[in-house]
């Protein structure tokens, strides 16, 4: 549980870095004061004092890292300054950027166009919510009916949700004005 | 990149107990008392008392307030709250245990060779 409440407290705190850094600033000023005024009462110049209580402390930048690290997400935040710095360099270079947009568009509209037409020819299957239920109908045995005859009984029937047609139609395919052996049937 | 976690975690022990035993502290007297308790093993880095600190912070184990320090100086103090009480006494236990049974078991196999 204390690692969740820390967690939390570690992503809030990715919003208030400059109150933050102010805190961490004023706390380890604090401790030099303080270490220093120690090493003053005990003989030493106020020089060397403040010299001896940076050393002890390790390094002011040094801390500081640490405590970021501790603090914030440090994997997202050098995310989102990365991120930052290339938004800069990208405004920085409007051709480039055109350029890039442009392109990136176009990708994903012929990607979008390609996909759609394939899903609807191809992948998405038709509307039928259920094959039992679909019929074939003939008028005399198998012969051809009439188109006027087909849409009469489409609109005018009362058993069927819908009725469709279709014709078959017998192709030859030429080739290089050579009669083909290969006959197309649908 | 196992001895610093055993460190941390053995900083973290020391200064919850240091501050249950002296009360509210700011992090120079608690790095102050903790290497003089501890024999010096501090007095290399006092600055590594801050991330410790913050971390028990964000556990909820301390918490802290801005105050005055003996010679008037603006400095920020921790105070243990009450399931930084409770963690202290746990992992006090959870330690004393570790150190009886490895304890044993050296003294035992001493009369073995």
């Amino acid at each position: 549980m204390k690692y969740v409440r820390a967690g939390f407290r570690r992503f809030r705190n990715l919003f208030r870095t400059d109150r933050l850094e102010r805190d961490l600033a004023d706390e380890l000023e604090a401790h030099l004061q303080l270490h220093t005024d120690d090493n003053v009462r005990a003989g030493m110049s106020p020089d060397d004092a403040r010299r001896h209580a940076l050393l002890s402390l390790g390094g002011v930048e040094s801390v500081k890292e640490h405590y970021r690290d501790r603090r914030g997400i440090p994997m997202l935040e050098v995310i989102l300054k990365d991120l930052g710095f290339g938004l800069r360099l990208l405004r920085k270079q409007p051709a480039f950027t055109f350029g890039a947009v442009a392109a990136l568009t176009i990708g994903v509209a012929v990607n979008v166009l390609v996909f759609s037409i394939a899903n609807a020819l191809v992948i998405r299957p038709l509307p039928i919510s259920d094959p039992g239920q679909v019929v074939r109908a003939y008028v005399d045995g198998y012969s051809n009916t009439p188109y006027a005859d087909y849409v009469d009984y489409r609109d005018r029937n009362q058993t069927l949700s819908g009725l469709a047609a279709f014709a078959n139609v017998p192709l030859v395919v030429r080739r290089d004005g050579l009669r083909s052996p290969y006959r197309r049937r649908p | 990149m196992a001895k610093t976690d055993v460190w941390q975690g053995t900083l973290a022990l020391m200064v919850l107990r240091t501050l249950e035993t002296m009360g509210p502290q700011h992090g120079y007297g608690l790095a102050r008392r903790i290497e003089q308790t501890s024999g010096a093993q501090l007095s290399v880095n006092y600055g590594t008392i801050y991330p410790a600190l913050l971390k028990l912070e964000q556990e909820g184990y301390v918490v802290s307030e801005w105050g005055a320090s003996d010679n008037n100086r603006r400095a920020k103090f921790y105070r243990l709250t009450r399931s930084g009480r409770r963690q202290v006494a746990r992992i006090a236990g959870e330690w004393q245990q570790t150190t009886a049974i490895v304890t044993r078991f050296l003294a035992s196999s001493e009369g073995s060779s």
